[in-house]
């Protein structure tokens, strides 16, 4: 290990000459963590409706600005007919149509019920989905409310109350910030220390190492330990920033993250490594490595959850790192698990770095 | 020069495929000796090299290098030698005193030593005002002269120079031959490729590469005689016309 | 044009000797389109319930055998207390936990102030208000038979509103119709932004750009000709992607194909551009790739690809107005589920070609001060 550590001065040296480098380090976490919270959130609101009422009675009217009124929603127009309104909704303006039958209030005092008709544009399944259920809950709360107004019905002989653990506000952001350091560790700490190797390999300049005494492990370790040691400051950095600018901060230890995530530093820079050892130049160790990323984001539990996917996906899953480190950090924030609890995760971690590294160092060659 | 024979290749083979880079190739190079390992382009010179370097496998045959077989005993190999590659590979971004801090603790030189020498160094050639440079801002000339003494500034036996003076004016070319010379006279053998005819008149031996195989072995003069010519220009043109390979 | 030709045809062969990586430039695309439909869910199911049952009478019996019954949830069995349950919670081993208080059947039937509490997961936002959704609906299905059987509201409910609810386009909520229009444009992007100024930096830095503009051929010329694979090479994967979906996965292409196409066209035209303007303004592959990156990484937040862009700040929301696969996305989810003719779609296609435009112009400006 002589060489060690004239290498390791050599990358540091590179590494901070290269302007855009350091750059990059801060800029990222500081887009990750400030810019994509504000706007990642799968929570549905402003949703834009359409309402025509044909009954223009008091109670329709009372309904009306109800939805109006609602949080979720937003009235973008209320339209004579449904012509008018299908347009809006074919142009994008609006998502929803309520459509207020015209015998409404006398339907309501007189006969068995009303018709509310609520049309929604379903592209987005999610999005229909959830605001379907909430115009829906909007609108049977209010026949609720002139029921009990009216004395006809009595109060529910059960209340049920939900409680949201570790989260009571269901509050967005601390279940993505977690993940959003993975993925910000996994482009900086997985792709650029591979790129840089290939890079070498493509200028030449890896040569001039494969012909002196430099062994291969002092070679990736030289190549590794600058970008670890820049991962390990951007789990600090990112979980300040969290702090400072969002007030999320882990309800486990802090010890926790750095552990969980200096294996997942490690792991993800050894596959790296071995998607270059792989390729010849920067443009084929990009594509190849981009692939694997968005494979690994998609199906990582960040967008959606892994609970969702079909079995067999989910057993697929098992060989995604993001998928351990992501479940662990957001347990360490949300519920403040503790190691024992979260030894699930951090073993086939371990496992996959182990593998991972090993894979690394035999796939690379100084002598073909 | 002495008659102690420092690499020794015999049947050095290299295919990839069905393709022979290098076809049983055989010779000795003596300490201290220039050996000047010429042939067109696509002839195999850089194969052959590779293998000499412990940088690639030979498919048959055999070679040792410092007394070191390069196919089982490459890292040994690497130890005792120097190389400048083609693209000569200094860092860029590395001042002219970092690269030479660096490749001297990379082969293991105490730390005074290396301190001496760059001073040294950086004095032969006129470089001390650019101790502090990038590389990247040296002209070509310079980068030539400045590779090659990375190259032997751990004090190896052999230096392997690919094709090391590509691309520079005659006179440039002439000056880096003189920085040969030099570590030939301090007792280093210098094994160089190159395409250069008038360059292989500076060595005491050649061969020619044609086709992956060696056709011509010997002193400058040799040849010329052997072959009729009046310049290794005529000696190389003659087996050239030969060749099926290379432009 | 012969020589345009012989350019272009040399930029292909680059392209076709490494198999790799066009393999993945082919193949890629579909898995990522497969991914939304087959693996990619939002469903909620086999929510992991407990119950703690402070009470232990024939309510909750019958409460609870209901729950386990239901579709949605697999049950597992009782805990004791609440600390239990946070420990099931933080293993990760439990979704939601139902609270009977005590006396329950007696507060029901006597006091009506029976209360069920429902411990949800909050740390997964989103499936935690569906699960918490789904168990408050087993309690008002129960609810309403206890009601009845009470006779408290007799036969019919008066005030009583029905809503029905029609779903349009995709009336079974299928996520990859919503996924593939933006996994199209993403590919695209790729493709055209990343790849193209990556390789037109790669050329710059290998030293071979100089030879070319030394070339009689025009240097638009030069650089164009770098642009006509990745070109193609997206409209191959925007046919199979198409294909794919409409054949494997049913996704509609209700509208029509010709304004699509040309959409599509105008999208890709945009994207070439922006890689081009890229390359203009970077010297090194690691650069052009970086930025690339981070070109990247707001498109999938700010398209609406995945995240509906109303639910944003509104900041945000302005800011989409500048990522181009907004637009196409926008567009191209009218056309394929909703089947709108073109003038639906005017906005989009005009800002698509306002932006190319714009990146064209910058990039022919920045094009020129470097040779200069």
């Amino acid at each position: 290990m002589k060489a060690l550590p004239y290498l390791l001065t050599k990358e540091y040296k590179q590494m901070f000459r290269n302007w855009l480098l350091p750059v990059v380090f801060i800029l990222l976490p500081i887009a990750m963590m400030n810019v994509v919270p504000r706007i990642a959130t799968q929570e549905v609101k402003n949703l834009n409706i359409a309402v025509i009422d044909c009954d223009h009675s008091t109670l329709s009217s009372r309904l009306t600005q109800k939805l109006q009124a609602s949080e979720f929603f937003n009235l973008y127009a209320t339209c004579p007919n449904y012509r008018t309104a299908y347009d809006l909704l074919q142009e994008g303006n609006v998502d929803f149509i309520v459509t207020i039958e015209n015998e409404f209030e006398h339907n309501l005092y007189r006969t068995s019920g009303a018709d509310v008709m609520v049309t929604v544009n379903a592209v987005n399944g999610m999005k229909g989905g959830l605001g379907n259920s909430y115009l829906t809950q909007i609108i049977m709360q209010y026949a609720q409310e002139l029921g009990y107004d009216n004395g006809a019905i009595a109060r529910r002989p059960v209340t049920v109350e939900p409680r949201y653990l570790f989260n009571a506000a269901l509050d967005y952001k601390p279940y993505m910030i977690p993940a959003l350091m993975a993925m910000t560790l996994i482009l900086l700490v997985g792709f650029l220390p591979a790129l840089n190797v290939v890079g070498e390999k493509e200028r030449g300049t890896i040569e001039q190492i494969n012909v002196t005494p430099v062994s291969r492990i002092e070679f990736i370790l030289s190549k590794m330990i600058p970008y670890w040691t820049v991962g390990i400051f951007i789990v600090g950095f990112s979980m300040l920033l969290a702090w400072k600018i969002h007030g999320v901060t882990p309800a486990g230890a802090i010890w926790m993250v750095f552990l969980f995530n200096i294996v997942y530093i490690f792991t993800i820079s050894s596959l790296g490594l071995t998607i270059s050892n792989y390729s010849d130049n920067m443009r084929q160790a990009a594509i190849v490595m981009f692939f694997f990323i968005v494979i690994f984001i998609l199906t990582s539990g960040l967008i959606s959850p892994i609970a969702s996917m079909p079995h067999w996906a989910q057993e697929a899953t098992r060989l995604n790192p993001l998928r351990y480190i992501i479940t662990a950090m957001r347990d360490i924030y949300l519920k403040g698990s503790t190691f024992f609890q979260l030894l699930s995760q951090f073993l086939p971690l371990c496992i996959y770095g182990v593998v991972a590294s090993v894979w690394a160092v035999i796939s690379f060659q100084k002598n073909s | 020069m002495t008659d102690e024979i420092v690499i020794k290749a015999e049947g050095l083979t290299k295919k990839f495929g069905s393709f022979t880079a290098t076809d049983h190739v055989t010779f000795e190079v003596r300490k201290g000796e220039i050996f000047g390992f010429l042939g067109a382009n696509g002839a195999g010179k850089t194969t052959a090299m590779r293998m000499l370097c412990g940088l690639s496998q030979p498919s048959e045959g055999k070679a040792t290098v410092a007394g070191y077989d390069v196919a089982t005993e490459y890292e040994q190999v690497k130890r005792h030698i120097g190389y400048m590659s083609q693209k000569f590979s200094l860092y860029d971004d590395l001042t002219v005193e970092e690269n030479l801090v660096l490749f001297g603790g990379i082969y293991g030189m105490p730390r005074n030593k290396v301190r001496d020498k760059i001073a040294e160094l950086l004095q032969e050639l006129g470089f001390e005002a650019e101790r502090k440079t990038m590389v990247k801002s040296l002209p070509l000339g310079w980068k030539q002269k400045l590779a090659f003494s990375l190259a032997i500034f751990h004090e190896p036996s052999i230096v392997f120079l690919d094709e090391p003076t590509g691309g520079v004016d005659p006179v440039t070319r002439r000056q880096f031959w003189e920085l040969i010379y030099k570590a030939a006279d301090n007792g280093i053998t210098v094994f160089v490729t190159t395409h250069y005819m008038d360059e292989a008149e500076y060595c005491d031996r050649v061969s020619i590469m044609v086709d992956g195989r060696i056709d011509a072995l010997g002193s400058p003069a040799q040849l010329k005689q052997q072959f009729h010519g009046n310049s290794m220009y005529d000696v190389f043109y003659a087996l050239a016309r030969t060749a099926k390979r290379g432009d | 044009m012969k020589q345009f030709l012989s350019f272009v045809r040399k930029e292909f062969i680059h392209i076709l000797r490494d198999p790799r990586s066009l393999l993945i430039l082919l193949v890629m695309p579909q898995i990522m389109v497969l991914l939304p439909g087959y693996v990619i869910k939002n469903e909620v199911k086999d929510i992991r319930v407990a119950v703690l049952d402070q009470s232990r009478d024939i309510y909750t019996e019958q409460l609870t055998q209901r729950l386990y019954a239901n579709e949605y949830f697999i049950g597992k069995g009782e805990v004791r207390t609440e600390e239990e349950a946070a420990e099931l919670f933080k293993k990760g081993e439990i979704d939601l936990v139902v609270v009977f208080g005590p006396e329950f059947a007696n507060r029901i039937i006597h006091s009506q102030d029976a209360s069920v509490q429902l411990l949800a997961d909050g740390s997964e936002p989103n499936q935690a208000s569906v699960r918490v959704a789904y168990a408050q609906q087993v309690v008002a299905g129960f609810q309403k038979e206890l009601a009845q059987q009470m006779a408290q509201t007799g036969t019919g409910q008066p005030f009583n509103i029905r809503v029905n609810s029609r779903m349009l386009y995709n009336p079974q909520q299928r996520s990859e119709v919503n996924f593939v229009p933006g996994v199209v444009g993403m590919v695209i992007l790729l493709i055209c932004c990343m790849m193209t100024s990556i390789a037109i930096v790669r050329e710059r830095e290998m030293g071979t750009m100089e030879i070319l503009l030394a070339s009689p051929l025009p240097s638009i010329d030069i650089v164009l000709a770098k642009l006509v694979p990745y070109m193609i090479i997206s409209l191959i994967d925007m046919a199979t992607i198409l294909c794919l979906s409409y054949f494997v996965m049913n996704v509609p292409m209700s509208g029509s194909l010709m304004v699509y196409v040309i959409t599509a066209v105008i999208y890709i035209f945009t994207s070439l551009m922006l890689g081009l303007l890229i390359s203009t303004v970077v010297n090194t592959q690691l650069a052009a790739m970086l930025i690339s990156l981070l070109l990247i990484v707001p498109t999938i937040y700010l398209s609406g690809m995945v995240f509906a862009v109303e639910s944003m700040p509104i900041a945000a929301q302005i800011a989409s107005n500048i990522v181009p696969a907004k637009w196409f996305i926008s567009a191209s989810r009218k056309i394929m589920v909703e089947g709108v003719s073109m003038e639906y779609v005017a906005t989009e296609i005009r800002a698509l070609a306002i932006e190319g435009l714009v990146f064209m112009l910058l990039a022919w400006r920045f094009f020129k001060t470097r040779l200069a």
